[in-house]
């Protein structure tokens, strides 16, 4: 109906077009007008025609893919005959294994193997054609088979970033249901190799699950000082409080600013802080740098009673301006942040020497 | 009616013979295999098999009723993994577990065959799942448990087919849906729905639980999907004993 009703259109269009050319006396100024509006129309049709065909391809696919699952979990429970192995076949399986969890999952995982499909997307990994690499990789990402991961690390050497991404994305998740240890050296090592920014190594680091806290460790502490940040980071976005203690040792040796105000905000954001940790937050308060000691304040403010008995004692034997930074610092973290200061205030006996006494409820 | 009755355990038996022989059906014993495959089909109403028959005999049965369409009434205890095989093979298929069928009498058999020939002998059940792959799995496992599904891959056509159809027998709907929140199938005001909803849900975040508590949902399923535990989970959900023990997990 929609078609010949623009068929009807355009024929009526064309025809006026030409009836106003000839009463002008001009055919050409006709069939100028008609070229000029059929074209555009043509192109769009011919567009829409190829998003046409296009979904309608990808919603054959999807339906061949859910037709194949149906029959692997019917198969998983001995109900039918193995399906034929393509590639809808294969990815169909492999999405089950994502969906699934328990026996269920350990069958369709030990199908996955055992039909030789693991192994073909192994091979697959290393294939000249991109679309055929990327396609294995993100199924081994979804079936998470550690015995994928030496594959995966020879693609995060890929010189296509495009590989080296997605290599390290099912890597990261592979790790995450991995029992092995040699899996986070694995990925460590993959990490390093793929040379990635340390915001794409902070955005990966989730995806490890469990074994997350283990890499930031390996990250924190490892020679290669690329990616300190990336794991500093992640220890207070994972809320990862069995290594704050690690942060702690950090702060003791880091000297480079950002790391340290990216250390103590970890720290504020896991809320475990480690004996000893005081000092550095106290020594961050009246130093001279306004990030750190805004990151060190947001820990003090976390844990007023382990900050506020060293601070006090540093406090008087410190610098006016030294303290005048601190007790600012302390007020800009909310109201248990302008509690540590009053208190501090108080201990001093005397407001700090400026021209007006210091009025924290109006900053 | 003319019902084919195949057991061949006389002695341990699921249900009542006397309740059974109430004169409203007219009942075939059967108890071998040359006599089930003897009997035409077209000369009965469907075949009851009891909870013990031999592997065989349970075969036969199952592709006699598939090939002339004929009810099937599974009487007594029987093997989750033999009940998937045989609705897979069969959609005919009525399993009365053994506290129903010791119960069992002729007249409700007679009804029970009549609802299966018409199409109406298994609840109806309504999964609301984005994801493609995990709305085929719980598909797969609610016919499995002697469900007709409808299944919907957003909330608009879910609130579209329940403006025109009953309140399912189950409602298995996704916390996190392509258009929208899976906790708004459930009513607001707390007294819950009018059949059980079973969420399926990424995290267990206190949030979600609260609300799915507050609102009445059966169960929060964490996804990857266990079938096993969801399956679980289908037992307790019969509309007639689910008012009594909401069991909330």
């Amino acid at each position: 109906m929609t078609a010949v009703l623009t068929a009807a259109a355009a024929a009526a269009w064309a025809v006026a077009m030409m009836a106003l050319a000839a009463f002008t006396g001009v055919r050409a100024l006709g069939f100028t007008a008609v070229g000029l509006t059929a074209l555009p129309l043509a192109w769009t049709a011919a567009q829409l025609g190829a998003h046409r065909a296009s979904a309608a391809r990808e919603e054959q696919v999807a339906r061949e893919r859910q037709e194949r699952a149906r029959q692997w979990l019917a198969h998983a429970w001995e109900l039918g005959p193995l399906p034929p192995i393509d590639t809808a076949s294969r990815d169909a399986l492999a999405d089950l294994i994502e969906v699934t969890t328990g026996d269920a999952a350990f069958t369709l995982r030990d199908l996955y193997v055992k039909q030789g499909l693991l192994q073909l997307d192994i091979d697959e990994v290393s294939a000249r054609e991109r679309a055929t690499r990327l396609a294995a990789i993100a199924r081994l990402a979804r079936v998470r088979h550690s015995g994928a991961l030496r594959a995966l690390l020879l693609a995060a050497r890929s010189k296509d970033s495009q590989t080296v991404r997605e290599a390290l994305r099912a890597m990261a998740r592979t790790v995450a249901l991995a029992h092995r240890v040699s899996a986070v050296d694995q990925m460590v090592s993959a990490l390093y190799v793929a040379n990635l920014s340390s915001a794409e190594v902070e955005a990966l680091l989730p995806l490890a699950g469990a074994h997350a806290a283990r890499i930031c460790e390996r990250l924190i502490i490892g020679e290669d000082h690329r990616y300190v940040l990336a794991a500093i980071r992640a220890v207070g976005r994972l809320r990862l409080t069995d290594q704050a203690w690690l942060l702690s040792r950090f702060l003791g040796t880091a000297a480079n600013p950002r790391l340290r105000a990216a250390a103590f905000t970890s720290v504020a954001e896991t809320g475990a802080v480690h004996p000893g940790l005081e000092d550095h937050v106290v020594a961050a308060l009246l130093g001279r740098d306004e990030a750190v000691a805004a990151a060190a304040a947001r820990v003090a403010a976390r844990v007023p009673d382990l900050v506020g008995p060293p601070l006090c004692q540093a406090l008087a034997s410190a610098g006016v301006a030294a303290r005048r930074r601190a007790v600012a610092q302390l007020d800009a973290q909310g109201p248990q942040g302008r509690e540590i200061a009053s208190t501090l205030l108080a201990g001093q006996g005397r407001p700090p020497r400026s021209a007006a006494p210091l009025n924290l409820r109006e900053r | 009616m003319r019902l084919l009755l195949v057991d061949d355990d006389p002695v341990t038996r699921d249900y009542d013979s006397a309740r059974l022989w109430d004169g409203s059906c007219n009942l075939i014993p059967i108890q071998w295999l040359a006599q089930l495959r003897d009997h035409d089909p077209a000369t009965v109403d469907g075949v009851v098999l009891g909870a013990t028959v031999q592997p065989a005999l349970f075969r036969e049965a199952v592709e006699k009723c598939s090939r002339n369409q004929l009810p099937l009434v599974l009487l007594g205890a029987w093997n989750e993994a033999l009940l998937r095989h045989a609705r897979s093979r069969h959609h005919l298929v009525v399993h009365y577990p053994p506290d129903r069928a010791k119960t069992l009498t002729g007249k409700l058999l007679c009804e029970t065959v009549t609802q299966a020939r018409k199409g109406l002998h298994r609840p109806r059940a309504r999964a609301i799942i984005g994801n493609p792959t995990l709305r085929t799995v719980v598909q797969a496992l609610l016919e499995g448990a002697g469900f007709k599904v409808e299944s919907h891959p957003d909330l608009a056509s879910a609130r579209r087919a329940a403006t025109s159809r009953d309140a399912p027998a189950v409602t298995v709907a996704e916390v996190f849906l392509p258009d929208g929140n899976g906790l708004t199938v459930l009513p607001t005001d707390g007294y819950g729905a009018a059949s059980p909803v079973i969420l399926l849900s990424q995290s267990r975040e206190p949030w979600i639980v609260d609300e799915a508590h507050r609102r009445g949902a059966h169960a929060v399923v964490t996804t990857p999907l266990d079938p096993d535990a969801f399956t679980a989970f289908l037992k307790g959900v019969s509309p007639a004993g689910w008012r009594s023990q909401p069991a909330l997990r």
